[in-house]
């Protein structure tokens, strides 16, 4: 008989939870426990962290994070492994490591990891994604793929490979990682065609398209415009017959090809052409939504958006300032509902609704456009603190530029240090760059308030966090650096 | 008035069978017997023991029967005196020789009392006169011999009750109708207890169970808002409020609740067995009031939330809102939404959150809560009002819970030096600390010696979360580490101890308020990290 029972164990876990809840630096008791007694407390571990959020999340982490060799941290991913949340969203690394951890074990035992795992991975890098942690949803397809590979049984069926290839493809679009994914591309395209020569090409076209569709992408991103084209038309004519012929379910795929259809039609100046396919991708997506009102809204919203933006080239600003009305409102309801977090496409929409107003001549709700993106990417960091780290700190700099504007400046300021500690947490290439740009604008908004204190040793302070930053970031915004420097050097020798 | 002694007949045999066979607090029952009596609401427990032991004394004059005479003997004695439930009376009562007494006898008890209920339990087949028969022996019987056992029959022991309730279609309606009250006062209580007469730990006059301190207007606001959302004219509304431990949560929903019982059904949902009747849940929306059930430790019952919610979401004539408190609005609210189809739909729609707010940093405000709360602590410990007192750093931001600044009125009215912040935790552990010593020399025990291995115990059950009877806080004690070596007989004292300083049902010898708990539990683990080491199976 047990210690401890069930409603117990519970208990005493609860209670280490709330102790590392209100004191961060106890957090210790809590990963002793787990590590003492993976079996007894890793279990209810799980709905504590549910419970409490993220300081229970980051003690599990750190049990989790010791040196593999440590059998009780390995003891605690296995007891951990089958009882995992999958649709959890604050416990998704914790579920990345467990499953890599039990996969990394097989291997060193020797062993071919069960082809389950690697369906698991699947989702759970599907989820991590639209979260927004591209790293750790490329980790976990990456770790997936090599399962995958592995099977020499080959029980894993062609269709989830190939699915699981265009959604790393997919990822590593997002994270930048171009020349991965041409490897990923490069071995899709085999596969496809060994398939096609073992005459097992049913249901091909699908997995094609969508690799057409992706590689037009990398190739865009890569500057080869032409191939780019080329691919995303080629794609576009084999998901078009497939829909009229009653694959309706890939309608919203082709919904998405023809948004990026558009975008590239736009980088050639082709804007009519380009606000063409936009329609086109709202029409589809429309199909969707008016057939099922819970399907398609994403892509909807997205096609939108891609059509405003296009409206606005050719100068149609009433058509402009419509699409992005709908477009938000689609967000803000996929926002409320929650199910999948659009805080910071429904931000970004806000920002660019505030751009078509400005050229409109419409300026009086730039403001409250401004408030709102930053109250909903608040709301989204208060939720998932990691979800909006890029996004936050510019909404600030945006907030701060509208409360400007109407000579607000105190409140600007503090707008402006919010942005500055914002993106101290950011990790993208160009973030030190705009941090010191924000500091610069700080010091400006101070002297502006008479408010001078300070200002000439955080003149020096950003001018040394600019000498210290690493020469692709200073590249990342071309000419940003030397204005910086320009102007705290300038003022500097003013003050001289 | 024979109606009214048919329901107080009715109320009462339920509180007595139940209440006692399964350790459910006698004064819910009798709040619940005044409710339908529609009884004045002034003082309801006092008014309540009075008619239960008005009531006793009747049954066991028309008896003429003394077997019942230790039942009177409790009811009178222990709650009115003690103020405390028959089940606590029983665990408190330490040396009753009950189990060798031949007048406690399963079989003569349920006698007893079916010859009395024959008056009123009118309809009854032979078959189900037998089952009610054998039911009650069978708690009195359980109860008797071995009292953990109850709690692993309680399921099947109200799900029994219940049953012959709803199939008793001779019952007179007034009786029935009594019955289903009394299921619903198993399910919802009103949050309060009373104070026990005795001078007891000073951790005692912080639960909001309580209510010592009188409840304070800076929290007019946050109550305000619950009184209008609880008003509005939705058919069905759900809210969360959450907040640090030591805001207040708890007090302000029991608030809610005495403010609405009695118009309202309103009350806390008693955490339940996931093998309660589901019946009894959808009863709890039955009734031609509106209902009000406040889910507290919301983040750790989910399977209940979602019950709740399903059988609230029914077309119901009347107002229904469910109050949720928790410590953190964290992923189990999104979870909780993606329970079930209809639980989603619910709370996308009538949900709401929101965080107690944080005392505002004005020190006028928490100066006068502070004054209250020394006022009434002086008056519940018995000291003398002081016209003047040491008044802390209110504005310090450790004040900014209610907890805190009730902490440092306690320190004041013990005349301790001004302190803040988690000093005042640690102070309010060592006068804990102190008590135990105390008790221990009062019975005999050597407080130097026992006083740390209390401490331990303490906080090893406090740990899981109390206990349900006191076998189980003598496991505990046993498993402590400085309990290796002690004699078998001062553990059990120490167990009663436990039992008797923290009777909270359902989780004796748990130390609350829950800051406190964890508090005690932190320092404990942190001086020997082997505290909880023999009660794990690793």
């Amino acid at each position: 008989m047990p210690e401890l029972s069930a409603r117990e164990r519970k208990a005493a876990v609860t209670q280490l939870g709330r102790i590392c809840a209100r004191k961060p630096e106890r957090s210790a008791l809590l990963t002793t426990a787990l590590l003492r007694w993976p079996e007894g407390f890793g279990p209810p571990v799980l709905d504590t962290a549910l419970e409490l959020g993220e300081s229970v999340v980051l003690a599990v982490e750190e049990a989790l994070d010791l040196d593999e060799s440590n059998s009780a941290a390995a003891r605690l991913a296995d007891a951990l492994e089958p009882h995992l949340p999958w649709p959890t969203v604050s416990l998704r690394h914790v579920a990345l490591t467990v499953l890599l951890s039990v996969t990394s074990r097989a291997r060193a035992r020797g062993d071919v990891p069960d082809a389950a795992l690697a369906t698991r991975l699947m989702n759970l890098s599907t989820r991590l994604h639209e979260a927004g942690q591209s790293e750790d949803a490329v980790s976990a397809s990456e770790e997936a793929l090599k399962i995958f590979q592995d099977d020499a049984s080959g029980t894993i069926p062609n269709d989830h490979l190939l699915s699981l290839l265009t959604n790393l493809l997919v990822q590593l679009i997002d994270i930048g990682r171009l020349e991965r994914a041409e490897g990923v591309i490069r071995y899709a395209y085999a596969l496809l065609e060994a398939l096609l020569e073992q005459d097992m090409g049913e249901g091909l076209e699908v997995h094609r398209a969508r690799l057409l569709s992706n590689a037009a992408l990398v190739r865009f991103r890569q500057g080869s415009m032409e191939d780019a084209l080329v691919d995303t038309e080629k794609a576009i004519a084999l998901f078009e017959p497939l829909v009229e012929g009653g694959a309706g379910h890939l309608r919203l795929e082709l919904s998405r090809t023809l948004v990026n259809h558009s975008l590239m039609l736009a980088h050639i100046a082709q804007p009519e052409r380009a606000a063409e396919q936009a329609a086109r991708a709202v029409e589809q997506a429309r199909r969707v939504v008016e057939g099922e009102p819970d399907q398609g809204q994403p892509e909807l919203a997205l096609a939108l958006e891609s059509l405003a933006e296009r409206a606005r080239t050719l100068g149609q600003r009433e058509v402009a300032l419509a699409r992005s009305s709908e477009a938000i409102a689609l967000y803000e309801r996929l926002t409320r509902r929650g199910t999948m977090s659009f805080a910071r496409r429904l931000a970004a929409s806000l920002s660019n609704h505030a751009v078509y107003l400005t050229e409109a001549g419409r300026a009086d709700d730039l403001l409250a456009l401004a408030r709102r993106a930053l109250d909903v990417l608040e709301q989204e960091r208060q939720r998932h603190p990691e979800s909006v780290v890029e996004e936050l700190p510019i909404a600030y700099v945006t907030y701060a530029g509208a409360l400007l504007d109407e000579e607000r400046l105190a409140e600007a300021a503090e707008a402006l240090e919010k942005a500055s500690d914002a993106f101290t947490r950011c990790r993208s290439l160009g973030s030190g760059l705009r941090a010191c740009a924000t500091t610069a604008n700080l010091i400006d908004v101070r002297e502006r308030l008479a408010d001078a204190s300070g200002a000439a040793e955080l003149r020096a302070a950003t001018l040394r966090a600019l000498d210290g930053l690493p020469p692709e970031e200073i590249a990342a915004i071309p000419g940003l650096a030397a204005q910086i420097r320009a102007k705290c050097q300038t003022v500097d020798k003013v003050h001289e | 008035m024979r109606s009214t002694s048919l329901r107080d007949a009715a109320v009462f045999a339920g509180a007595g069978l139940v209440g006692l066979g399964t350790g459910w607090p006698a004064r819910d029952f009798a709040d619940a017997a005044l409710e339908l009596l529609g009884g004045d609401r002034a003082g309801p427990f006092e008014a309540a023991i009075e008619r239960g032991a008005a009531f006793v004394e009747a049954l066991e004059h028309k008896l003429e029967d003394r077997a019942i005479e230790p039942l009177t003997t409790t009811v009178r004695a222990i709650v009115r005196e003690h103020r405390l439930s028959l089940r606590e009376a029983y665990d408190l009562e330490a040396g009753h020789p009950r189990e060798s007494d031949p007048s406690l006898d399963g079989a003569r008890i349920a006698a007893a009392l079916l010859e009395r209920g024959a008056d009123h339990l009118v309809g009854l087949d032979p078959v189900e006169r037998d089952l009610v028969r054998r039911a009650i022996a069978a708690v009195y019987e359980s109860y008797l011999h071995d009292r953990g056992s109850v709690e692993r029959m309680m399921p099947e022991v109200i799900a029994r009750l219940f049953q012959m309730a709803e199939r008793m279609t001779g019952l007179e309606r007034r009786v029935a109708d009594c019955l289903v009250e009394l299921r619903s006062a198993l399910l919802l209580h009103s949050g309060r207890r009373p104070l026990p007469s005795w001078a007891g730990p000073d951790s005692w006059l912080l639960r909001p169970e309580y209510g010592v301190a009188p409840f304070h207007p800076a929290r007019e606001a946050a109550l305000a808002e619950l009184r209008d959302w609880a008003g509005s004219d939705a058919p069905l509304a759900i809210r969360l409020i959450h907040g640090r431990g030591g805001a207040g949560k708890t007090r302000l929903a029991t608030e809610l609740v005495s403010e609405l019982r009695g118009s309202w059904r309103a009350g806390l949902l008693d955490a339940h067995e996931p093998t309660a009747p589901r019946a009894a849940i959808a009863a709890l929306f039955d009734d031609t009031r509106p209902t009000l059930v406040v889910i507290d430790y919301a983040e750790t019952r989910r399977e209940e939330i979602v019950q709740v919610i399903e059988e609230a979401a029914r077309e119901r004539p009347t107002r229904r809102r469910i109050l949720l408190v928790a410590r953190a609005k964290a992923e189990w609210w999104d979870v909780l939404a993606r329970a079930s189809a209809r639980v989603a739909e619910v709370m996308g729609a009538l949900a709401s959150a929101a965080e107690v707010p944080a005392l505002p940093n004005d020190t006028a405000v928490r100066r006068s809560l502070y004054e209250a709360a020394c006022r009434a602590y002086a008056e519940a410990m018995g000291e003398a009002p002081a016209s003047e007192r040491a008044v802390p750093e209110l504005d310090h931001e450790s004040y900014d819970l209610p907890l805190f600044v009730h902490l440092a009125a306690i320190a004041a009215v013990r005349g301790r030096p001004l302190m803040r912040g988690d000093q005042l935790l640690e102070e309010v552990l060592v006068r804990e600390r102190r008590f135990w010593d105390r008790r221990l020399t009062a019975l005999g025990l050597e407080a130097e010696r026992y006083g740390p291995l209390v401490a331990q115990a303490v906080a090893l059950t406090t740990w899981v979360g109390g206990c349900r009877d006191r076998s189980r806080i003598r496991h505990f004690v046993s498993r402590v580490p400085l309990a290796e070596g002690t004699a078998a007989v001062d553990l059990n004292a120490i167990a009663t101890l436990l039992a008797e300083l923290y009777p909270s049902p359902g989780e004796l010898g748990a130390l609350r308020p829950d800051l406190l708990g964890e508090e005690l539990f932190a320092v404990e683990l942190e001086r020997d990290d082997g505290l909880y080491a023999r009660t794990i199976d690793a």
